[in-house]
């Protein structure tokens, strides 16, 4: 007789764990991405890092809108189209793409997948929606059900960005069970849509007041209004994760502490010590965040992002090392470790060598645990058409497949430098 | 003005070395450490033709990095010299050839010698071999006895750092008229 199984431990909540794109911008081919806690994207300018995550933005500011604006919402605060060819695929040469595909995976096992065509009023008109997932999840929804395509297709009603069960599917039987999945589903990826926090490329001047905010659990539209606020309740109510975030800063050498005061019922001030390191001032010698330079209040967000995030949420970072100094560009390596270490999952969009030899290190140093980290390298071919090769790095820091473009950029910069200099200095 | 420190000839081989740098290792490579050493200690890289010309073939990322980070500081930690080796010590040297692939390989590596006597007689190199066929020619060539032949790959590192810590100053033990190590 075999010994009794231990009972299994309650599976925990992963968020979104993989991205499927086609048929958006330079993604002409089904694409897609698995999330892992700490999921970089990498590439040339316009290779189409941004363009992978931009549908789950469109998503995501859909469902977060006051008023229902179809299936997508196409210009709210993440992201900014105003018509729907100008993000559907046209290859050069080519026709425009007559369909956009979306699918969202969540958890490791259930997935949405959504398929949209141009509207006549410019806009995206969702045609199907499809339910995957172990046992009798799998159903396909279509808004204008022709001859069916599958046993399991039906006829559909669009619920938000999403096609559900008409009312009347949820009779009996199988059709019971498909639509209460679908149902269930269907309220499983909002959640996880709306968890996404995101940090654009452009994250603002500095401000000397910010507006007051609600701080969580979620944060509507793009999150560094977000964080004066947050940093506001956690002096009153946390004051470890203030500690985290001071130490977080003085890693990047940016300040080595930060201050928020409400000045009116509506703003709050940011205030942050005037060194970044102690050469006198003391930790009450604060200047205004507007007074000090770029990189503080463009990293702020970021950290403030890492420790406020839930562990089922995503953090989408577009270019984390913004306005950041190379030294400062490794240490940031450490902080998106650490947030990763605790279960925050991230995805970094990144330009910065720096930053992947940083993360690199951290794997050869045993720091950081390989099965946390995936990189997406994305390229685009002669024919505009997004490529994406993607990899584990090992416990080296090593990679497959390893972009070859950063390290020869470097080289080639460097080898012409000295080509120069040296000439110059032996003439 | 920082006072400007003693001038050190880099083998070709250094570079090779550093390529193990390029890859994440825990342990950190002796030629790279005791580059670092030389330039947070500001001590200058000699710079000669012959060495550029080798030091191209070696695309080690840690290397170029090294000497990008020396030269772009406006020349305080370069040192450009023509190097060469007098015609009459080329020829004392030659002459102390065991054999024909002896003294080729003695021909490849004279510029090296030409380097630091031009400058502070200080060469930094893994190559064991050269260092013994010099140490052979400094038994009859007496300019080559005040050379200093230093092999991050054979000396203990903390002795390297303390040593370059203390100056450089010449050692017995590292000269090629020092004796046999």
């Amino acid at each position: 007789m075999s010994p009794p199984r231990k009972p299994k431990k309650p599976k925990e909540p992963e968020g979104i764990t993989k991205i499927t794109v086609k048929g958006f911008k330079s993604l002409a081919n089904e694409t897609s991405i698995d999330i892992r806690p700490l999921t970089i994207l990498a590439g040339a300018n316009s290779s189409g890092k941004s363009s992978i995550m931009q549908p789950l933005l469109l998503l995501k500011q859909t469902l977060e809108v006051g008023y229902d604006p179809g299936a997508l919402l196409l210009d709210g605060p993440n992201v900014r189209f105003t018509s729907a060819d100008q993000l559907l695929t046209r290859v050069a040469g080519g026709a425009q793409s007559s369909e956009l595909v979306v699918g969202i995976e969540v958890d490791g096992e259930t997935a949405v997948t959504n398929v949209l065509s141009p509207a006549q009023d410019q806009s995206l008109a969702l045609r199907q929606t499809t339910y995957s997932g172990p046992g009798l999840r799998a159903a396909t929804f279509r808004s204008q059900p022709g001859v069916p395509q599958a046993a399991t297709d039906r006829a559909g009603v669009r619920h938000g960005p999403f096609l559900v069960p008409r009312p009347e599917e949820g009779q009996s039987g199988d059709r019971l069970l498909a639509w209460g999945f679908a149902m269930l589903d269907r309220e499983r990826f909002e959640e996880r849509i709306r968890e996404l926090i995101h940090l654009p490329g452009l994250r603002g001047n500095p401000e000397r007041a910010y507006r007051t905010t609600a701080t969580g659990p979620l944060f509507p539209g793009t999150f560094e209004p977000y964080a004066a606020s947050i940093i506001k309740a956690w002096q009153e109510r946390e004051p470890a994760l203030v500690a985290r975030l001071e130490r977080h800063l003085g890693q990047l050498a940016l300040a080595r502490s930060i201050r928020a005061t409400q000045v009116s019922g509506a703003q709050i001030e940011l205030r942050v010590a005037r060194l970044p390191r102690s050469r006198g001032g003391g930790p009450r010698d604060l200047v205004n965040i507007a007074d000090v330079g770029f990189g503080v209040s463009q990293a702020l967000p970021v950290v403030v992002a890492l420790l406020a995030a839930d562990f089922s949420g995503l953090v989408y970072v577009e270019q984390p090392e913004l306005h950041l100094h190379p030294r400062a560009q490794v240490a940031l390596a450490g902080i998106l470790a650490d947030a990763a270490k605790r279960g925050v999952r991230v995805v970094a969009e990144t330009h910065s060598s720096l930053l992947l030899l940083g993360l690199r290190t951290l794997l050869a140093e045993g720091k950081l645990d390989p099965a946390l980290v995936k990189l997406h390298w994305f390229e685009r071919g002669s024919d505009g058409v997004t490529k994406v090769t993607s990899g584990d790095i090992d416990q080296t820091g090593a990679w497959d497949d390893w972009p070859e473009d950063f390290a020869d950029v470097t080289l080639d910069a460097q080898a012409r430098y000295l080509e120069a200099a040296e000439a110059k200095l032996l003439a | 003005m920082p006072r400007l420190r003693k001038r050190f000839v880099i083998d070709a081989d250094v570079a090779r070395a550093c390529s193990l740098a390029d890859k994440p290792d825990p342990r950190p490579g002796r030629c790279a450490r005791l580059l670092e050493w030389l330039r947070d200690i500001c001590y200058r890289m000699v710079l000669t033709e012959p060495l550029r010309a080798e030091w191209r073939l070696h695309r080690s990322t840690f290397f170029r990095e090294w000497r990008d980070s020396m030269v772009a500081r406006k020349s305080k930690k370069v040192a450009p010299t023509d190097g060469k080796l007098r015609a009459d010590l080329c020829a004392g040297v030659l002459a102390t050839a065991l054999s024909e692939a002896d003294r080729e390989e003695l021909a490849k590596d004279l510029h090296l010698l030409g380097a630091a006597l031009a400058t502070d007689g200080i060469i930094v190199s893994c190559d064991e071999a050269a260092r013994k066929r010099f140490t052979h020619a400094a038994s009859r060539v007496t300019q080559l006895r005040h050379i200093m032949w230093i092999n991050p790959d054979l000396m203990d590192p903390d002795e390297i750092e303390s040593w370059l810590r203390a100056g450089a100053r010449p050692r017995k033990a590292l000269l090629l008229g020092g004796g046999e190590r």
